[in-house]
């Protein structure tokens, strides 16, 4: 069945889409393409049958936060990412990794995913701490905590991946970060 | 010493979250602070590389199945393996009712019938196309207009002819990698490919696939398949991404090389062969259908 759609609002959502596969793929576990997809495709399907007035920085921020509820969910289900400061993402991958070329791609998945989803935003989303904030519905203090965080734990990958030595000055190594890709 | 800036203002300063004049301040103090200003710079080092990595995701085409009118109809791709690894009940993923590639494929000969003012063409020296397939040419011309659609399908012929002139005709590894198991190929361009693509069954025609392989088109990574039939000749088939912007529009041409060439709405097809020019035509038809009939999609 058709949903039926104000045009304009399905351009800003396929203007969108792009965008949203980046956050999407940086997102997820191991950066899995289809896993990430298909949190942009269930998004999409929610914004379709949802309120249409929205429109562009309204509208992005809204989609991200579609996307970062269903990732959260799926994370839950997983069980896998629960424990802050696991590194589930040493896990072996099963799935279709994306060939990114670069292997300091699998350091984000050792930063817990809400420190991580705070992060992805401002870095790839160029949002700023307060639209983070209305987008994950935290006070913009919190959101400033996280993304600082999330630099802390990234930092302790870096320096762990590049065989203990720290990669700054007061950064510390811990061994369960290190990755075995 | 007490510091003047906490973590979180720095922070914010290499997220451009501060106002200008706190910029400037963080500014001069971070000149005076060496070991402050080289966390500062790791964190934007930070920032670049997520960028960066990151970067190529955003500028890939957007899969058919996941551009606004196919979510919008309802229509899911068909599962595959490797979501199985994680599996998550909470998306609405609606089943597939169709294989994937199905969207963009034509629903019988209906669909072909229906366009009216689609310019079929094709390039025939004196012959006429067979009359097989209700879709191929009702108006035979011996030139070709200079459309659009028409540029399209030139390149997807020159493509395909590229292609097979490049690895097709390689005696001993004409492919990347064969579809063992039966399906791999499939899932290999699903990964690989913008656009669906399905493996057809040719061996009604004497062909057997020896694989696949992914090569470069104007739309980006393409889709090779490479068949051969009992005495060695090789059959090429290139399903590409095409700039084609009336999508319900489907046109088919025999062009010179020779090659068979049609467009369904975002997909170009192209079949080359080493065998003698004529079996194409000949065949045309008979191909067409079988490219649409089934195989693994």
């Amino acid at each position: 069945m058709e949903t039926i759609c104000d045009a304009g609002y399905r351009d800003e959502l396929a203007r969108l889409t792009p965008s949203l596969r980046r956050f999407a793929r940086a997102l997820v576990r191991h950066h899995l393409v289809d896993v990430a997809d298909d949190l942009v495709q269930a998004t999409l399907t929610r914004a379709l049958g949802g309120d249409q007035g929205r429109r562009g920085t309204r509208l992005h921020v809204w989609l991200v936060s579609i996307l970062v509820g269903l990732h959260r969910d799926q994370v839950r289900d997983l069980g896998a990412e629960q424990r802050i400061g696991s590194a589930s993402d040493a896990a072996t991958p099963t799935g279709q990794p994306w060939k990114s070329g670069r292997r300091d791609v699998a350091l984000l998945g050792s930063i817990p995913v809400e420190y991580r989803e705070s992060l992805l935003l401002v870095v790839l989303e160029g949002m700023s701490y307060a639209q983070v904030a209305e987008c994950l519905g935290l006070s913009a203090a919190t959101v400033a905590t996280r993304v600082a965080r999330a630099r802390d734990y990234l930092a302790r990958a870096q320096a762990g991946w590049s065989g203990g030595k720290p990669a700054v000055a007061g950064a510390r190594t811990t061994s369960h970060l290190r990755l075995v890709k | 010493m007490m510091r003047p800036f906490s973590d979180v203002d720095l922070h914010a300063f290499v997220d451009g979250q501060v106002s200008p004049e706190r910029r400037a301040l963080i500014d001069a103090y971070l000149k005076v602070t060496p070991e402050e200003a080289s966390r500062v710079d790791l964190w934007r080092r930070q920032n670049e590389a997520v960028r960066t990595i990151f970067a190529g995701a955003a500028s890939e085409p957007v899969p058919l199945w996941l551009t606004i009118g196919q979510v919008a109809s309802g229509r899911a791709r068909a599962p595959n393996n490797s979501r199985d690894a994680i599996q998550d009940n909470r998306l609405p993923r609606s089943k597939p009712s169709r294989p994937v590639g199905a969207s963009a494929r034509p629903a019988g000969v209906g669909r072909l019938l229906r366009p009216i003012g689609v310019a079929v063409v094709a390039f025939l020296a004196g012959a006429a196309m067979p009359s097989l397939l209700p879709a191929l040419p009702t108006a035979i011309e011996n030139w070709l207009p200079a459309t659009p659609r028409m540029g399209q399908m030139r390149r997807v012929a020159e493509r395909t002819i590229e292609a097979h002139r490049t690895f097709s005709v390689d005696p001993d590894r004409p492919v990347e990698i064969t579809d063992q198991p039966a399906g791999a190929l499939a899932a290999w361009f699903r990964h690989h490919v913008a656009v669906p693509v399905r493996v057809p069954d040719l061996t009604k025609l004497g062909w057997t696939l020896r694989g696949g392989r992914v090569v470069p088109a104007d739309q980006g990574p393409a889709a090779l398949m490479v068949y051969e039939n009992a005495v060695g000749d090789r059959l090429s088939l290139l399903v590409a991404g095409v700039n084609n912007p009336n999508l319900s529009d489907t046109s088919f041409a025999l062009l010179p090389g020779p090659t068979l060439t049609w467009l369904d709405g975002p997909v170009g097809f192209g079949l080359v062969t080493s065998k003698e020019g004529s079996w194409l035509r000949d065949n045309a038809a008979a191909l067409y259908r079988a490219v649409y009939a089934g195989g693994d999609g």
